[in-house]
Order: C-alpha cells, then structure tokens, then sequence
C-alpha cells in the first residue's frame, strides 16, 4: 500500500512519514502543493493525506486537480480545529475523510485504515478469505486460528493481493504500490516473494490462493469472505 | 485631466453650476426670443398705422391719378431727410408718382402682393411695409398703386440691446442668489455628516466610545450601525486579549506539573502524555473561541437550506461505514444573519457529534422563532451520560473512544453564548437517543 502525504509542516510530515512507514506502508512526501498536485497525479498510489492549509496551492485545489485526474483512490485531509468550512469545501471537493489537527496517532492510522479498505470493498479490519483471516490492525496472518509469520515485504505484497481478491494484478502494478519512488524495482524480487509467501501459506499445495496468470499477472483466487 | 469632484459639497456644487448654466442660457435665449418677436410685430403695427395715414392723405390729380400732398403729412419725419423714415407711392410699374421730402434716395426692391394686402420684409437696416391698393379715378380706369414705407432699425436695435443688457443683469444675479442660497443650504446639510466625522475620529483616537447624538433619518441608521461595528470590533478584540489570558492563566498548571517532574527527574511517559494532552485541549480550545466572529449588526443573512445541505453530504461520505440517514426539516427560505464561518462550525459541530453517536438516524430541524433560530439534532444513539452539563464545559470529553466528544461541543457553547442563544440538552422522544435544541439570535 502506497500513500502520499502532502503537508508543509517539515516536523509534522516526517513525522507522519515515520508513523506510515513503521506501519508497513511505502510513504511519499511532499512539503508542497505544488509537488503534491504532480506526485498525487503520476504516482501510483492507495490513499493520500492532504493537509488544507498549505502555503502555495490549497490542499482542496490539490484534491480537484487528482479528482479531475480520474484518480479515485482515497484522500484523507488534516485540517484545523475552526476550520468546519475548509472542511466541507475539501470534502465537496472530493476528499473522503478528515483529521483535524492536532491528533493522536492511532486516530489517524484508524482513519488511514479504514479509507483503504473501505476503498477495496471490505467492511472490517479483519479481512477473512478462504480459511485466511488478515489483521490489517495488528499486520498479521493466521490459517484457521494458527499464525503465520511474514516478513515486512511479504505482508505488503499478500495485503495487495489480497484487499485486491479477485482482481488481476500485474507485477508492475504490484512493484508500483509496495516500493517508494526511490527504488529500483525489479520483478524478478515479487516473483521471488510470491513464491515464499505459496510456500508458507499453501505448504500441501492444495488451495492455490494466489493464482498466476501468464503474462497478465497474479490473483487472489479465494473467495471474500 | 478632467476633474473629478471628491468631496460631497464640491459636487453639488459642480452639480448645481451646471444646472443653472444650462437652465439660464436657455432661459434667456427664450426670453429675448419673445422679446424679438413682440418688438417685431410692435414695429409692424406702427408701420401699418403709417400706411393707413398716408392712404388718409392721398387726394386725386389732375391726369386722374393719385398724389399726396406734402404738407398734410401724418409723421413730421417724413419731411425731415435722413430721419430715418421715407415714403414712396409708385405705380404696378415702379414710377414713382410721389415721394416723401425725407425719400432722397430711388425706392428700394420691394414685391407686390395681391390687391389690399400688406407686405411686411425686414433687410439688413430696414423694415419696408407696402400696400397695393386699387384706385378708381374719375376716367373710370382702375390704376394700380403701391404705398413702400421704409423705417430703419436703428431704433428697434438699440431697444433690443438695452433689453439684452438687462436681461443679462437679471440672470446673473439670480444665478448668483441660486448658488449663495445653495451654498447656506449645503452647509446646513453637511454638518450633521462632518459631526459624524469628527465622533469617528473621536472614537479611532479613542477620545469617545461611541457616537452619540441625534442624527437626521437618512444618517442614523448609520450611525447605529458603525456604533454595532465599533462595539463588535471591540468585544472581539476582548474575546482575543480574554483568550490569551485564559490560555496563558490555565497553561500554567500543566507546565509547572511538567516542570516540576522535569526536576524531580521523572521520566513517566504516561503522566507527561497527559500533561500534553491537556495543553493541547486548552490551545485548541481557546484559539477555537477567539476565532469566532460573533453576533454583527451588518451581518449578511445566509441561508441555511444549501449550507447544511453541504455539511450534511460531506458528513455522510465521512460516515458512508455506518450508512447513517441524515433526515432535515429546514423551513424554506430560512437565512440567518451571521458569520458564515460561524454557522460552519455551528451545524457542523452539531451533526458531526450526532453522526458519531447515532446508530444509523440524526434528525435535523430548523426554524425561526421570533428574531432566534432553532436548531434541533436528534439521534437514535446511547443519549447524553447523566452528567451531561459537565460536557458542555471545556474540552471534557465523555468518552475516550470517541475523539473530539467533548471539544465540538464546547465550541458550540462558545458560539451559542456569542449569539445570544440557550443550549438544552435532553433525551429525543422519537429516536431514542440524544435531543440537542440550539437556540441563537441571529
């Protein structure tokens, strides 16, 4: 899951980046509207969190120009304490949610949480398909009540898939949402964690919860549930 | 550069020099017009009377014809050369038969109109006046006569320029009274405006606190409504300095708490996160209170149907989860007068508390009671907790779980006592939940 957050506030932004990051999400910064705007349009991203007041371009011109994009992933907006009437004009605009400033942590990673699933179809934040139950609160796997241990990376990559079941994914798809801009991204690697992750969920080889689709991608191929 | 009057007193003054200029050139073009005209036909009428004279005075002649005698002349002038007056009698083919001893030049070009006509012309020095008449001699032969009367214009010229000049006089000097009179009229006018002046200088130097006196009609609503904004003005700037001292008064407490552990060597992340998280509430909630802008006389009325319509829209995509039902009852056409911003953080704060509490309704109604607003959100969630009044004071939140409680509740009190409303808080008797029924004048 990638985001992008948008606030000039330096403390704040690193901040936030290091709260995202620790949480197991790829974390694009921007100190400014106008890098944000562009970021928020030519990135592949989940969510973005837009802070309203920034100094060059506003946070609700940034969320009309990505809506204006036909971007549709969702956007979460900080906003002051007085600011009821910036609020509605962002959530008019096309935000989806907001936090108002200042706020503790685990309100917004509740928030953050909450937009992405709701984004990808799922009601709760615990995401059960076939005899998987997901913990997209705690980061973590169990088979029928029994846990499954996964490295940072492969939860990124079985949390796309899988708050994504049932859709295609491409393994450039895939690369574009787990790793930052900054990263050299190679295929070859998800094949890599793809095969690990078939290893340690589906020891017999019987369920085949991630399908390969020749020169399209992979699947989920469980039913939500 | 064109000038461009600033003041009131120049422009009507510019105003008025216009008028009279306009309205006097034409006044006098009309009158000496008519003065012409009566000059004229004066002029004609005396002239006239000079051809029926000498027509009176015409005698037969020998050869059968007609002449007029020299010495039974009925103006002395016509026997006087140069006097300005001549008199001729010609025949239809311009002989003359009889001249007046003041005629010493030939008769002038002249028409001949049809048998007992006049003719009256007026050249560049003269009025000519004829008469053809028909006469029947003892030959019993009609011949026919033309009388010519030529009378200069010195005269008449020199009457209509001696009128000109007076004219003149006249319209100069009611000009000058028009815009003495106008000048007493708008110094008269203009005081109460410059006393106004002068009690806003005295009230910006701070010499006086508001203006006061009786003012004339068009001006006192005005001077009501600058004395509602200086007193709106200044009641903020209260709400700012009462601010600052409270935030400042109750940050007090958590810094010494947080000096003092400092001191002591404490390092408890639990009792210093509380310390935080009570300065942050009390900065929250001051600077939410010293943004209001409050009750204002000029205030523009909003209406309320659209801006709730917003609020509510966007609060459902926040709780698109819970899939909660919004349901208004706004009266139509309700405005409001008051800081849009204001109302912003009003109803927002209202629905958001009741989205966060409700089940799956909040019911919204608005109406207007007299000069106050009503404003009632309902809900079908748990209700307000016993100690409900203690939510109302600041920054208490009933329920940790539920960010933010207690603070958008505080900030409508705020708002509310700048209204000049009431908060009730009570038990919804259709819904179940909580009832909330604000009340601001506005």
């Amino acid at each position: 899951m990638r985001l992008l957050i948008i606030e000039d506030e330096r403390d704040l932004l690193d901040q936030l980046a290091g709260l995202l990051g620790n949480e197991g999400y790829t974390v694009e910064k921007a100190a400014n509207g106008e890098d944000g705007g562009w970021m928020a349009c030519e990135f592949a991203l989940d969510l973005a969190i837009v802070d309203l007041g920034l100094p060059d371009i506003s946070g609700v011109d940034v969320i009309r120009k990505l809506r204006a994009e036909d971007k549709s992933y969702p956007v979460l907006i900080l906003t002051a304490r007085d600011g009821w009437q910036a609020k509605v004009e962002a959530l008019e605009a096309g935000a989806d949610d907001y936090v108002v400033k200042p706020f503790h942590e685990e309100e917004l990673l509740a928030r953050v949480r909450a937009l992405l699933r709701r984004a990808t179809g799922w009601a709760s934040s615990e995401i059960s398909s076939g005899p998987f139950t997901l913990d997209t609160r705690g980061r973590s796997l169990d088979r029928e009540g029994e846990a499954i241990e996964l490295t940072a990376f492969e939860y990124k990559v079985l949390e796309y898939l899988l708050l994504h079941a049932g859709e295609v994914i491409s393994k450039t798809r895939l690369s574009e949402h787990i790793y930052d801009e900054e990263t050299e991204r190679d295929s070859n690697v998800i094949e890599v964690f793809v095969r690990r992750l078939r290893a340690k969920l589906d020891p017999d080889d019987a369920l085949h919860p991630i399908e390969t689709l020749r020169g399209q991608g992979y699947r989920w191929s469980l039913p939500r549930g | 550069m064109p000038f461009i009057p600033t003041s009131l007193r120049s422009r009507l003054i510019v105003g008025a020099l216009a008028v009279l200029a306009t309205f006097l050139t034409a006044a006098g073009i009309g009158q000496e017009r008519a003065f012409r005209a009566a000059a004229l036909s004066a002029e004609q009428d005396k002239s006239r009377g000079l051809v029926f004279a000498l027509l009176g005075a015409t005698e037969p002649s020998a050869r059968g014809g007609l002449v007029i005698g020299d010495f039974d002349l009925p103006d002395p002038r016509l026997t006087q050369p140069e006097s300005g007056l001549a008199a001729w009698l010609l025949t239809r083919d311009g002989q003359v038969v009889w001249r007046s001893p003041s005629a010493l030049h030939a008769p002038p070009d002249h028409g001949l109109g049809d048998v007992g006509e006049f003719r009256f012309e007026e050249t560049e020095d003269h009025f000519l006046t004829s008469y053809h008449l028909r006469w029947i001699g003892t030959d019993a032969e009609a011949r026919h006569y033309r009388l010519l009367v030529e009378t200069t214009k010195t005269p008449f010229r020199e009457q209509l320029s001696t009128y000109r000049r007076q004219l003149l006089g006249w319209l100069l000097a009611a000009a000058a009274g028009l815009l003495l009179s106008l000048t007493v009229v708008l110094g008269w006018l203009i005081t109460p405006v410059r006393r106004m002046e002068r009690e806003l200088r005295a009230v910006e130097r701070g010499d006086s606190g508001e203006i006061s006196g009786q003012y004339p009609d068009e001006l006192q609503p005005l001077a009501v409504a600058l004395n509602a904004m200086v007193q709106s003005e200044r009641s903020q700037q209260q709400r700012y300095r009462n601010a600052l001292g409270d935030l400042a008064h109750s940050l007090k407490t958590p810094l010494a708490v947080l000096d003092g552990m400092l001191r002591e060597g404490t390092t408890d992340a639990a009792r210093t996160r509380e310390q935080v998280d009570r300065m942050r509430r009390i900065t929250e909630h001051q600077l939410a209170r010293a943004s209001h802008a409050g009750r204002r006389a000029l205030a523009e009325p909003v209406e309320l149907a659209p801006l709730i319509g917003k609020i509510s829209s966007s609060l459902s995509k926040v709780y698109v989860d819970r899939g909660t039902d919004i349901a208004q009852t706004i009266e139509p056409n309700l405005r409001a007068r008051a800081d849009e911003g204001d109302l912003y953080e009003l109803f927002g704060n209202v629905l958001d508390n009741a989205c966060k509490w409700c089940e799956r309704r909040v019911r919204l109604t608005v109406a207007r009671d007299g000069s106050m607003i009503v404003i009632t959100v309902e809900d079908d969630g748990p209700g307000f907790p016993e100690d409900a009044d203690a939510m109302l004071r600041r920054g208490q939140r009933a329920d940790e779980r539920k960010p933010g409680q207690g603070l958008g509740l505080a900030s409508v009190k705020d708002l509310v006592e700048l209204y000049e409303g009431t908060i009730v808080i009570d038990r919804s008797r259709d819904l179940g939940g909580a009832r909330l029924v604000v009340r601001i004048r506005a």
